[in-house]
Formats: C-alpha cells, sequence, structure tokens
C-alpha cells in the first residue's frame, strides 16, 4: 500500500488510541494527591523512624536503627504486636464463620428482599463506628442489657467484665467489620452459578459434598481475598481498640497513638507504624503465595471478591 | 435403563399452574423431545424429573419406582445443563469422575471408565484439561460424558444444544442420536427449536401453557397436528379461517369470506354453520393453470412475494379475501412474475380443517399474517 495511503481501520485506531491517551491524562490529579498526601507523608514518616527522638516532636539529625530495635526485642511491644495480630485474626474467623452462611444464604435467595437486605448492610456500614461502639457500651456493660439477661436467668451471678477487656475489644472488631464481610461474600457466591450445584447434586452429591467440592473451592480465592481485607481493618481499627478496650488493651494502633499524641515522640509512633505496616504487608504476601500454591496451574476460574 | 411415567402431575407457582395434570409415558431406551415455547412448563416437567422441583400435585416414576419427593442424588439420573455446568475447579477427567465418586467407585475403576467415556466423546487427549480451556462443542460433551459415567437409569438433557452455533449444533445432534443409539439410554430432552427435535426424537411432546397439545412422532405431529397450535409450531403451515358449509363422514366443506368454498380432512366433529380453521402446508399448495380440474381445491391470487432458496422457491400469494398463503414450490416448476395472477390448487386430502372458533393460540399464531411461520 502506498505511503500515506488511508485506511479506515488505521483511522480508527488513531482515533481509539488518541482517545485513550485522553483518558489517561484524567488518571494524573488521582496520582498526585495521592503522591502528596499518602505517599509523602508516609515516607517522611520512615524517615523519622530511623532517627532517635529529641522529644517534643523533634527527632537528631543522625541515622539509627535503635528504634526497630527496641520494638523488635522490647517484650512489651512484641506481646502488643501479638495481641493486636491474634484479636484481628481470632475477629476474622468469627466473622467467617457469621458471614459465610448468611452471604450464602442471601447469594441464593431468589426475592426481592435481598436487595433491601444488602442496602441495610451498607448502611449500617455508613454508621460512624464512634456510634457504634458506644451503642456496643450500652449493651455489654456491668448492668448492660447482655449481663443483665445473664443474671435474670440465673448463669452468672457476679456481671462478666466484657468492657476494658480483651473481649470487649474483640466484640468491637467483630461489630465493627462484619457488614462489609458479608457484602463482599455475597459478591462471591453470586458469581458461582448454581447450576454447578444442581450438577453436583443431580450427579450424586450431598449437600455437603457439593459445598466442599464444588462451592467453598471456587469460593476460596473470594474468601481469602475478603478475610484479608477485614484482617487489615482489624490491625488498624483505633476506634473500637481504644474505647472497648478503655486503655488497658494496648493494641497498636493505641500505641501508636499514645506514642505520637500523648508522648509525642514522633520517632518511636512512626516506627510503631512502620512496623505494623511491614508486618501487615507481609501477612498479606504470604497469604496471597500460600493461596497461589494451592491453586498451583493457575488455569481454574475462580469467584473474586469486587470491592466496589 | 428404565421408563418414566407422569400420573397427574402439576406444578403451581403463587396462583400460576406452570405444569397442568400432566400424565406421559416415557418408554424405556426411547428418545422423547419437550417441545414448546418458552414459558410452557417444559423445563419446569424436566426439573421435576431431576427432583429440584417437587410437583404440587400427581406422582413422577421412574422404572417404576415413585420418586416424586426423592432428593436428585437418590435418583440416579444424569443431566446435561443449559450452560453445562461443568466444575471450573476440576479437569476434565475429573469432572466425568464426578458422579463416581460421590458414588465411592474404586480408583482403578473410576479411571478405566472415565477412560471409556473419553473415548466415547472422542477427547481422551484433553482429560487433563480444565473447562475453561475447551471450546463450547468441547464442554458440551464433557458434560454429556459427566451425565452418563455412572450408567444412570435416565438422562436429561435441558436445551442442550442452544448456545453453539448452528453448524456445531448440527454436529453436536447427529453425535447425540449416535450415542443415544448406542447406549439405548432413556432420554428426555428439552428443546424450543422444532427442527432439533424433529432430528433427534422418537417422540416429540408438544406444550404450551403447561398442558401437552400432542404426544406423537415427528411424522405424526407434521402430517397430522392435533390443532391449530401444534400446526403452527412445527413447519410452517397457512391458516385460512371460514364457517362450516357441508359435513360428509370425516370431511367437511368451509366456506370462506369471499365465498369460496375449500373442502378438506375434519380434524374433529364438525357440525354446518359453525366455524373452522383451514390449515394447509406450503408444500401441498401448487400454482397451476386457471382452468385446471386437477385438484379439488382451488383459489385465484396474486403473487406478492417471491424468495428463492436454491432447490426451492416461496411465493407469498394475496388471495380474494386479502389473506396471503405460502406456496413453497420445486425450482424446477418453471417461475412466476410478480403480481402476475395466478390460481393456486390442493388435494382435500392435504387439508386440516379444525372446528371452532380460533383457540388463543391458534389466533395468537395465525393473527400477524396467515401464513403464520413465512418468516
Amino acid at each position: 500500500m502506498a505511503a500515506g495511503a488511508r485506511r479506515p481501520s488505521a483511522d480508527h485506531a488513531d482515533l481509539a488510541s488518541e482517545r485513550s491517551r485522553l483518558w489517561r491524562l484524567l488518571l494524573w490529579p488521582p496520582f498526585v494527591i495521592a503522591l502528596a498526601l499518602l505517599v509523602l507523608p508516609q515516607a517522611v514518616f520512615v524517615w523519622m523512624s530511623f532517627h532517635k527522638s529529641l522529644g517534643m516532636g523533634l527527632v537528631s539529625d543522625f541515622l539509627t536503627i535503635e528504634n526497630y530495635r527496641r520494638v523488635l526485642t522490647d517484650p512489651f511491644y512484641l506481646h502488643a504486636m501479638w495481641m493486636t495480630f491474634y484479636l484481628s485474626l481470632g475477629a476474622t474467623l468469627i466473622n467467617l464463620a457469621l458471614a459465610l452462611p448468611t452471604a450464602y444464604y442471601l447469594a441464593r435467595l431468589r426475592s426481592r428482599w435481598v436487595s433491601y437486605f444488602v442496602v441495610l448492610l451498607l448502611v449500617s456500614l455508613f454508621v460512624t463506628v464512634v456510634i457504634k461502639v458506644l451503642a456496643l457500651y450500652l449493651v455489654l456493660g456491668k448492668e448492660g442489657m447482655i449481663n443483665h439477661t445473664l443474671r435474670a436467668l440465673y448463669l452468672i451471678s457476679e456481671p462478666v467484665q466484657m468492657l476494658n477487656s480483651q473481649l470487649g475489644v474483640l466484640i468491637g472488631l467483630v461489630q465493627y467489620t462484619l457488614p462489609l464481610l458479608v457484602m463482599l461474600m455475597i459478591g462471591v457466591f453470586q458469581t458461582i452459578p448454581s447450576s454447578l450445584e444442581d450438577a453436583a447434586e443431580v450427579h450424586g452429591a450431598t449437600w455437603f459434598s457439593s459445598l466442599s467440592r464444588v462451592v467453598l473451592p471456587l469460593a476460596w480465592p473470594g474468601v481469602i481475598a475478603g478475610s484479608l481485607i477485614v484482617f487489615n481493618m482489624n490491625m488498624g481499627a483505633f476506634t473500637s481498640a481504644v474505647l472497648l478496650g478503655g486503655g488497658r488493651v494496648l493494641t497498636f494502633p493505641v500505641l501508636i497513638h499514645r506514642k505520637v499524641i500523648l508522648d509525642v515522640d514522633y520517632a518511636m509512633g512512626a516506627t510503631l507504624s512502620t512496623v505494623l505496616l511491614v508486618f501487615v504487608l507481609l501477612v498479606n504476601l504470604a497469604s496471597v503465595l500460600l493461596l497461589r500454591e494451592r491453586r498451583g496451574s493457575g488455569s481454574q476460574r475462580a469467584a473474586t471478591v469486587h470491592v466496589s | 435403563m428404565a421408563g418414566v411415567v407422569f400420573e397427574g402431575v402439576s406444578k403451581l407457582f403463587g396462583d400460576i399452574a406452570v405444569v397442568r395434570d400432566l400424565n406421559l409415558e416415557v418408554r424405556e431406551s426411547e428418545f422423547l423431545v419437550l417441545l414448546g415455547p418458552s414459558g410452557c412448563g417444559k423445563t419446569t416437567t424436566l426439573r421435576m424429573v431431576a427432583g429440584f422441583i417437587v410437583p404440587s400435585a400427581g406422582t413422577i416414576r421412574i422404572g417404576g419406582e415413585d420418586v416424586t419427593r426423592l432428593p436428585p442424588r437418590a435418583r440416579n439420573i444424569g443431566m446435561v445443563f443449559q450452560d453445562y455446568a461443568l466444575f471450573p475447579n476440576m479437569t476434565v477427567a475429573e469432572n466425568i469422575g464426578f458422579g463416581l465418586r460421590e458414588r465411592k467407585v474404586e480408583k482403578s475403576a473410576l479411571d478405566r471408565r472415565v477412560a471409556e467415556l473419553l473415548e466415547l466423546i472422542r477427547l481422551p487427549h484433553l482429560a487433563g484439561r480444565f473447562p475453561s480451556e475447551l471450546s463450547g462443542g468441547q464442554q458440551q460433551r464433557v458434560a454429556l460424558a459427566r451425565a452418563l459415567a455412572y450408567s444412570p437409569r435416565v438422562l436429561l438433557m435441558d436445551e442442550p444444544l442452544g448456545a453453539l452455533d448452528l453448524k456445531l449444533r448440527e454436529a453436536m445432534q447427529i453425535e447425540l442420536h449416535r450415542m443415544q443409539r448406542e447406549l439405548r439410554i432413556t432420554t428426555i430432552f428439552v428443546t424450543h427449536d422444532q427442527e432439533e427435535a424433529m432430528g433427534l426424537s422418537d417422540r416429540i411432546v408438544v406444550m404450551a401453557d403447561g398442558q401437552v397439545q400432542q404426544v406423537g412422532s415427528p411424522e405424526d405431529l407434521y402430517t397430522r397436528p392435533a390443532n391449530p397450535f401444534v400446526a403452527n409450531f412445527i413447519g410452517k403451515i397457512n391458516f385460512l379461517s371460514g364457517e362450516v358449509a357441508a359435513v360428509e363422514g370425516g370431511r367437511c366443506t368451509v366456506r370462506l369470506a369471499d365465498q369460496a368454498t375449500v373442502s378438506g380432512i375434519a380434524q374433529d366433529r364438525c357440525q354446518a354453520g359453525q366455524r373452522a380453521q383451514i390449515a394447509i402446508r406450503p408444500e401441498a399448495l401448487r400454482l397451476i393453470e386457471p382452468g385446471s380440474a386437477e385438484f379439488a381445491n382451488r383459489l385465484p391470487g396474486r403473487v406478492k412475494r417471491r424468495r428463492f432458496f436454491g432447490n426451492i422457491v416461496h411465493y407469498s400469494v394475496a388471495t380474494a379475501s386479502g389473506q396471503e398463503l405460502l406456496v413453497e414450490s420445486t425450482t424446477g416448476a418453471g417461475t412466476v412474475a410478480l403480481e402476475q395472477t395466478v390460481w393456486i390448487g390442493w388435494q382435500p386430502e392435504l387439508t386440516l380443517i379444525y372446528p371452532g372458533a380460533a383457540t388463543a393460540h391458534a389466533a395468537q399464531a395465525a393473527s400477524p399474517s396467515p401464513a403464520g411461520s413465512l418468516a
């Protein structure tokens, strides 16, 4: 073909690429804003964590890993990390146990009510954590509904200590992330066609076998992804931990808050933040790697979490 | 192998009867097609046999055993789904072996049977692939093998060829037909495609509005449709309507609006003065010389459209009363120009007369144009 000959298809391709270039320009503002608000402060924070605190929010000029040595050797911090981890994991597992059956049921329910339920879940996500935690205060307190009921039933003689304890924080974390996990899991189960379960059943599978051989293996990647989202939120949960722990349950987010706001020790606060961040990243990375291992060739189709 | 018997089976969803008082016997080793437009109750009927839906009334027996309330897994039936429903997390071999594994079949026997089925569907080289790596036709065959693996008593198929393109669908029809004859498994096949139904089945059950309209071989349904709905649903047909003028024996004569008369075989008891519908297949109609007395039924008309299909030609001919008749003629029979006045003639023996006012179906089928399935 002669040079410069105009082919309609080429014109079309040019137009399309021109358009996609325009769209790509639109990605820049959010990128710059994200850089300014998230990456830059975080970088400054990480930088501070490598310096000695001089008090009053100031740091010395010399690089040091002393802060990290302290966090990673002091039993107090190690215990705090361990507690943050097992409370988050515990809340995630409890939430999975609660969310999976609920989400499965809602995803399979052929009723117009399902969308109302999902909207209700969404609304409960919009209610600020402070309000939800204060409501929990009323329920969990010494004279709260639960203790009152248990005593009325003569199941206990002394009120159960739930507020200002790890149990309270655990309940708070469960309450904090349950609606989100249910929503994520509804999405996961909806991507698994119900005809697969019909097929399993008609070919001889019991309900249990259809779940364990077909539904759960397909849901697995989505379940892991959803669990990680919820776990990460639990690891960073501050409001629930500080209010329901009452200053006695010192999870990492609570410690960071104390270091930065009360002690004005930015260097240590920054170190704790960085340790938490790296720890959470490692947990996520390990989960993804484990998942990849399990999925083998990676040729399987699987349900995915749609986070919108 | 076993037959399937429906005794007074009905299914209501709320107040709506999706299947009404179904009485039907599917014979052993038979290939039976449930045919009907969407919403006629054919899929509900199939799902009742599978056990996904419990009938509101009546009994379903498989091989004499009452299975009405048995769960699907206890029925020992195979099923091929419209979307194939292959398990995406399992290989082809694992999919085919699924039913055997659920039946706790020993590993070596299972492997042998899976290999046998891979041979049957001619895909032994794909045993280790995952469903997402297969074409539509291959998935279809794997779904079939999975349903046949444990030698079920009955094979159910829910529009299994609907998602395939035309060429592949025809090839799969031949393949299905071969396998069904080879295995002699009782098969119930649901489709809305009458050509597919004609090509595959021993017998067809035509359903509409949850009721059986007619049961019979493809030939029966084509040559002796029980009512205008079946006549219209199976193949192409022309409808004319008029009033019964005379009855003698099994024959009756109908006077059309323009006073022309047509005689044919009464499909039900006829009475003079009654409204009646006349149904004639397009290939029964001939374009004839004006004076010809070769055919007892004759109508004048004007050629409106001509469509050439290679071996056959379709003419649309408008009669004096304004109705259009579809005439199918072979290519060698000479050509007729548009707007030319012609005579159409046909034998009374090939004329079906349905007494009674047009039923809802017939009206629906015939109203847009007298040659209902012209398009």
